[in-house]
């Protein structure tokens, strides 16, 4: 791998656009970057080499090395006269990609994502790349971000020989001649009839779907392929606040366009889901599009791939490190929280610290050097899971919300350990009538708690409310911790304050929640009674979720009737059911079974845990909302009046099943 | 173009005049570090980063962080030590004060991408985001894919403070950093070198009160430090305290304790004082706050205390700032370890 990447290097160095030699690494030939013609490309290269050199010229001493890579660049000189950095012969002297990009998929075997997700995506794939029917095909592939659904396509597209053709948005910029290269590039309308450069970006994308579509592009380097997808990541900016006429061109693409259509859209947590705005149900149904939904990369398949990764840089980067410790990368793995793009990212930075090789070329190389020999021992030490400082350590360089150490933190609220009042001599106490409140002194300091566990208060806060009553044994005390945190909940409600008084808010309710628990006063009696208890991740955000998609859902089904939403669900739907009126709509009627009757099926929350994180993750990203498993357990239910229930959902609802069972 | 240029430049020649007798410059410029190992705090994280300045190929990074922490600071120097005198062309800097609309990530970002520059081998364009917090999602949506498509020639690095304000998809594209507060220890020893080199007089108690006042915020530490010195020509807490126009904690701290045994009547004299002093009631129930969850106080009469005290501060901020709330707040301290039944 590294010897061809070598070769090419050596004359590219650093030209941008050059694609020829980088189209052969990377497949994926986004148009921005494609060919541009050999005039343009020299006369840029031409102005700019001059203007640095202009630049360098008042350094003497740094110029030396730079005007080196300047001649090899023009004679393209064999490897051997490129400037002699290398101590260590067979490593590469310097780097040039990030690790998530160079250690992107391959193959299908290089891939993280769940097995049933590929052969999902491929047999589509393959079904409509020769099939002959009248619709275009469209799919639309979600999941959280960096589950690997980029690379999916990517290496699906390879494997299957065909082109993939991206869309990317076009740059808007006044009339120059870059600008101009790059209309051309992106297949944009810059057309002699209309005689008008610029043009929406939304005809933009229209034109750019129906050429890519119609057009091959030019057979260059002679490796025929066989078909064509066209991939839209990135979405036209507009398209967000006019999603209807990006409806209309997908409506009318879709009559017309044979070659199969790619959508991904990352979903996230929060927030509002580009993917009900701009691929609502009706029109899912409509145009046959379907949904792929990606779940989080498993943490057993991300522990595989970042060994991988760190045992192959280890031997044949840049660096020479010893392999992490399985902790470091477990641990790694764990605070990305299924993202695997984010982890390789967050590895290459934790992994340096680990470099032994590094050359001393200044004192102050040295003493660094010193420093992170001694850090490597440190780093190794984490695989105590008692250390707390490397907790904290990793924290700083973790992905994101980091579950492992809210976990931590979460824990050392709700057991609330104290210490013997003995050792703290100076303490004050309460006057007698208030005796009840008497508390040991507490071992931590619940704000330093909260601001190490780098969330925001708000959130914090929903994890101790989702998990405070398995902790508590008298009622009394759920009472005046449930006070606490209602106070801390009321003082973030106005929005224009919150931001001042969310530091009051996290303390009273870490605070309340740690003195209401009267079974826990002493410090004697932290050790007796509860034993372990799983924590869960707070069911209050999916939960918001679901509602405001059924909202969403009622009101499209039921537009007729002209209600606000609450009024359609708690009052209309309610009666609808109960009268048995005959409804027309398939969706109506499912809708309708939806909501109205209600199941004991017990809904899942998220745990959250240091060893089930495997078993959970993936059980979870399946039955994420309520609502999946709710509705499928109706489709049981009521098989009959849900027809209407595209067959194709149905059959991935049982193969999500299937996935919990196979990986625990 | 040409005034980010002009910042970018400023900050290496500050440094270089260090020399230079004259106060005309803010010392959080004058002593903002340049090499990444002189950078105070998180040793962990910029120990690291210090690797890449070294061998380049740095990741997109995001530092998170509350202020004064040396976020944009060690952005500053990693890009410096990394690209040595081709700084000045290949460092894109933007900050919200820049025009950072959906329209810049497309344009002005985009461009500067595609721009070539002759850089060492390992090296790349940095463009760098400070306070990308304050970004729009769509400004932010426009930028990941640009983040991936120019990822061979360019890197990124955003400075904010909260890093759930960015959206998934970049801080996936991105090493997520997180800077801590600075320990008061970490503070104190800058203080004391800035001290020094400054040759300014200080008392152990005037460095304690600008510690106390920044808050681990080094920026406002050395702010305090300047202004005490050059407004009073001696730094002890008396001083300080007047520079930075705060309540003394010590009066405070008085106060507290009065309403802890139940003694309206003298807590109330302090409060009196102050506000005949013309503190606004934010400044005193910030300071009230800061100071009560570090006092020794019974746990329960503390966990009461800042709940009262956020109510108080929650009337205030909408806009009740009265010495009748001030004193409401008083009593209902007192009143929280006053024993039943006694009414007054």
């Amino acid at each position: 791998m590294w010897s061809d990447n070598e070769s090419s290097r050596d004359s590219v160095v650093d030209l941008t656009d050059s694609p020829p030699l980088k189209t052969k690494k990377r497949k994926r030939d986004t148009f921005t970057s494609k060919p541009v013609p050999k005039k343009a490309s020299s006369s840029q290269w031409v102005t700019s080499a001059f203007g640095d050199f202009d630049d360098f010229a008042g350094f003497g001493s740094s110029m030396q090395p730079a005007a080196k890579t300047k001649q090899s660049k023009l004679v393209t000189k064999p490897l051997s006269q490129c400037p002699p950095r290398t101590n260590v012969s067979k490593r590469p002297s310097y780097e040039d990609e990030l690790w998530s990009d160079k250690h992107t998929p391959k193959s299908v075997s290089d891939l993280a994502v769940h097995k049933k997700k590929i052969e999902e995506l491929q047999t589509w794939l393959q079904r409509h790349l020769n099939s002959k029917s009248m619709r275009s095909p469209m799919v639309l592939l979600t999941g959280p971000a960096g589950a690997g659904k980029s690379a999916l396509v990517q290496v699906l597209a390879k494997e299957l020989n065909c082109e993939l053709k991206e869309w990317s948005n076009p740059i808007a910029a006044a009339y120059d001649e870059l600008s101009f290269l790059d209309r051309r590039n992106n297949w944009s309308d810059y057309s002699r009839v209309e005689g008008s450069y610029s043009s929406s970006q939304l005809s933009q994308f229209q034109q750019f779907l129906l050429r890519a579509d119609k057009y091959n592009s030019l057979d260059i380097f002679g490796n025929g392929t066989q078909g064509k997808i066209i991939l839209v990541e990135e979405f036209p900016n507009i398209v967000y606040k006019d999603a209807t006429s990006f409806h209309d061109i997908l409506r009318k693409y879709s009559k017309v366009g044979r070659c199969p259509l790619i959508f991904i859209i990352s979903d996230s947590s929060s927030g509002e889901s580009n993917e009900r705005l701009l691929f609502p149900k009706h029109l899912q149904e409509e145009l046959h599009i379907e949904n792929i939904s990606f779940n989080p990369i498993a943490a057993t398949t991300m522990l595989k791939i970042l060994t991988k990764i760190a045992t192959e840089e280890a031997a044949h980067g840049m660096h020479k490190f010893s392999v992490p410790s399985k902790a470091v990368i477990e641990s790694i793995s764990m605070s990305s929280a299924g993202d695997i793009r984010g982890a390789i990212n967050a590895l290459q930075f934790a992994c340096l610290k680990d470099t032994h090789d590094l050359l001393p070329t200044t004192s102050k190389g040295r003493q660094s050097k010193k420093k992170t020999s001694g850090e490597t021992s440190k780093s190794k030490r984490a695989g105590n899971k008692s250390s707390a400082d490397s907790d904290s350590t990793l924290a700083a360089i973790g992905g994101r919300d980091t579950s492992l150490f809210l976990f931590r933190a979460l824990g050392k609220i709700l057991y609330c350990k104290r210490d013997d009042p003995s050792n703290h001599p100076g303490l004050a106490k309460l006057p007698p009538h208030l005796g009840e409140h008497e508390r040991d002194p507490l071992s931590l300091n619940p704000e330093d708690v909260i601001e190490k566990c780098n969330l925001s208060g708000d959130y914090f806060n929903a994890y101790l409310h989702q998990n405070y009553l398995e902790f508590f044994s008298e009622i009394s005390d759920v009472v005046r911790a449930s006070e606490y945190l209602s106070d801390s909940d009321f003082m973030t409600f106005e929005w224009s304050t919150r931001s001042i008084l969310e530091e009051y808010a996290s303390s009273i309710a870490t605070r309340g929640m740690l003195h209401s628990n009267s079974s826990r006063s002493k410090h004697s009696s932290t050790g007796s009674g509860l034993g372990w208890k799983p924590l869960h991740k707070p069911q209050w955000y999916s939960t918001c979720k679901t509602e405001r998609q059924n909202c969403e859902t009622a009101r499209h089904l039921f537009k007729s009737y002209a209600c606000p939403p609450d009024v359609l669900q708690t009052e209309l739907v309610p009666f609808l059911s109960l009268i048995d009126v005959t409804l027309h709509d398939p969706g109506q009627i499912s809708f309708i079974n939806e909501i109205t009757k209600f199941s004991n099926v017990k809904i899942r929350s998220e745990k959250l845990d240091e060893k089930d994180l495997v078993v959970d993750k993936d059980s979870q990203g399946t039955g994420t909302s309520g609502e999946t498993v709710w509705s499928n357990k109706m489709e049981e239910d009521n098989i009959s009046n849900s027809q209407s229930k595209v067959v194709t959902e149905e059959m991935e609802e049982e193969e999500e099943y299937e996935i919990t069972e196979f990986d625990d | 173009m040409a005034d980010q240029e002009m910042e970018i430049d400023e900050t290496p020649v500050a440094t270089k005049s260090s020399g230079n007798p004259h106060h005309e410059q803010p010392w959080v410029e004058k002593y903002r570090p340049v090499k990444l190992h002189d950078i105070v705090g998180n040793e962990e994280t910029i120990s690291r980063l210090e690797v890449f300045g070294r061998d380049g190929n740095v990741p997109n990074v995001i530092i998170a962080g509350p202020p004064g922490t040396g976020k944009t600071t060690s952005i500053l120097c990693l890009a410096r030590a990394m690209l040595g005198p081709s700084y000045r062309d290949a460092v894109l800097e933007m900050n919200a004060s820049n025009d950072r609309g959906i329209d810049v990530v497309r344009n002005k970002i985009k461009m500067f991408a595609q721009q070539k520059v002759t850089l060492p081998k390992g090296r790349h364009k940095i463009i760098i985001l400070d306070e990308a917090d304050s970004m729009t999602d769509g400004a932010q949506q426009a930028l990941r894919r640009t983040m991936e498509i120019y990822s061979k020639t360019t890197r990124f690095a955003l400075a904010c403070n909260a890093s759930d304000k960015i959206i998934e998809p970049i801080q996936s594209r991105c090493a997520v950093l997180r800077y801590s507060k600075l320990t008061d220890a970490q503070v104190l020893k800058r203080l004391l070198e800035v001290c020094e080199a400054e040759a300014v007089s200080y008392t152990d108690d005037g460095l304690e009160a600008i510690v106390f006042t920044a808050q681990g915020d080094m920026r406002q530490a050395l702010n305090n430090l300047q202004s005490t010195f050059q407004g009073f020509g001696h730094v002890n807490s008396e001083n300080v305290f007047k520079v930075c126009d705060e309540p003394h904690p010590m009066l405070i701290q008085d106060m507290l304790q009065h309403c802890v045994n139940g003694n309206v009547e003298e807590a109330y004299k302090t409060m009196a004082h102050l506000w005949k002093l013309g503190y606004s009631a934010d400044d005193i129930i910030t300071i009230i706050f800061r100071v009560c969850k570090n006092q020794n106080i019974p746990e329960f009469l503390k966990l009461e205390f800042i709940k009262e005290i956020g109510y108080t501060h929650m009337r205030i901020a909408e806009g009740v700032q009265s010495l009748l709330q001030m004193s409401a707040l008083l009593a209902r301290l007192c009143k929280k370890s006053a024993v039943p039944g006694i009414k007054g």
